[in-house]
């Protein structure tokens, strides 16, 4: 009796077939995975956050509105603009011919 | 070094197509084993096994060659259902409880192999399978069980017994 219980509980379990369950595990990864980028993002951004809290950014706000009337009035800068306009206009227009827009 | 386990070191370098790979080759075996320990409940064992990969995902860093993988994600397994088990009080999970012989109809009828299983003590159940079954070898039990050899040896040996006597009931 005793060698007939070893051979039968030595008898391999049946496998059950995969039917989707693969896929169903990884699907579930790919989500815990997208959770934790998010998690992650949101982690850094709040600590950002804080570190800017911190910042001496008193004189910011002046900085970036002298910088940016400095900008306005500057002809190099308006041709650089300019031309970065129209190439990329010209990229965009030959890539709608290639893809038959 | 296995195949698996040159995957396992792939996929905890960040590979998860490595990963993927581990999951098709070894869900079979963990599904079964988990549906033995969940007394033939697939749902339940299918819901353990997700988690379990899950689990392994997580914790692929720390795993080690010392064994082999289907050995460490069986230790992940087994805990996962003894925390199940616990949280919804489906067995008695103590040491000192006695194989459940309740059911007046089930004393009377011939008792398979699985329906006498399903009735011993958890711990003797899958140092059972563990051993004949899945073919690791005590020691091997012992570590995926957590336990220590002696208790392992005992389960076997009190495990097969009161199979036997369900088995010829």
């Amino acid at each position: 009796m005793t060698d007939d219980l070893d051979l039968l509980l030595s008898r391999p379990l049946d496998a059950p077939h995969d039917a989707a369950f693969a896929a169903r595990v990884l699907g579930e990864l790919g989500r815990m995975q997208a959770r934790d980028d998010r998690i992650w993002a949101a982690s850094w951004a709040v600590a950002a956050c804080f570190v800017l809290a911190l910042l001496p950014m008193t004189n910011a706000g002046a900085m970036v509105a002298l910088s940016a009337s400095q900008l306005a009035t500057s002809i190099p800068f308006a041709i650089g603009i300019a031309l970065l306009s129209l190439s990329w206009i010209y990229m965009d227009a030959g890539a709608a011919v290639r893809i038959g827009r | 070094m296995s195949d698996s386990d040159r995957l396992a070191q792939s996929a905890a370098q960040g590979n998860v197509a490595a990963f993927a790979e581990l999951v098709r080759l070894h869900q079979g075996k963990l599904r079964a084993f988990l549906r033995r320990m969940a007394r033939g409940d697939a749902a339940l064992a299918d819901d353990l096994a997700q988690e379990t990969f899950l689990k392994a995902f997580r914790k692929i860093g720390q795993f080690r060659s010392e064994g082999t993988f289907a050995s460490w994600l069986t230790q992940i397994g087994y805990s996962r259902y003894l925390m199940h088990a616990r949280k919804h009080k489906l067995e008695p999970l103590d040491e000192a409880s006695e194989p459940s012989r309740e059911t007046e109809g089930a004393l009377h009828a011939k008792l398979d192999l699985e329906a006498a299983l399903a009735r011993i003590h958890p711990a003797k159940r899958a140092a059972l399978t563990l051993c004949f079954a899945e073919g690791y070898s005590h020691e091997e039990a012992a570590k995926i069980m957590n336990i220590p050899l002696g208790t392992l040896k005992s389960h076997v040996l009190r495990g097969r017994e009161e199979v036997r006597e369900l088995l010829s009931a």
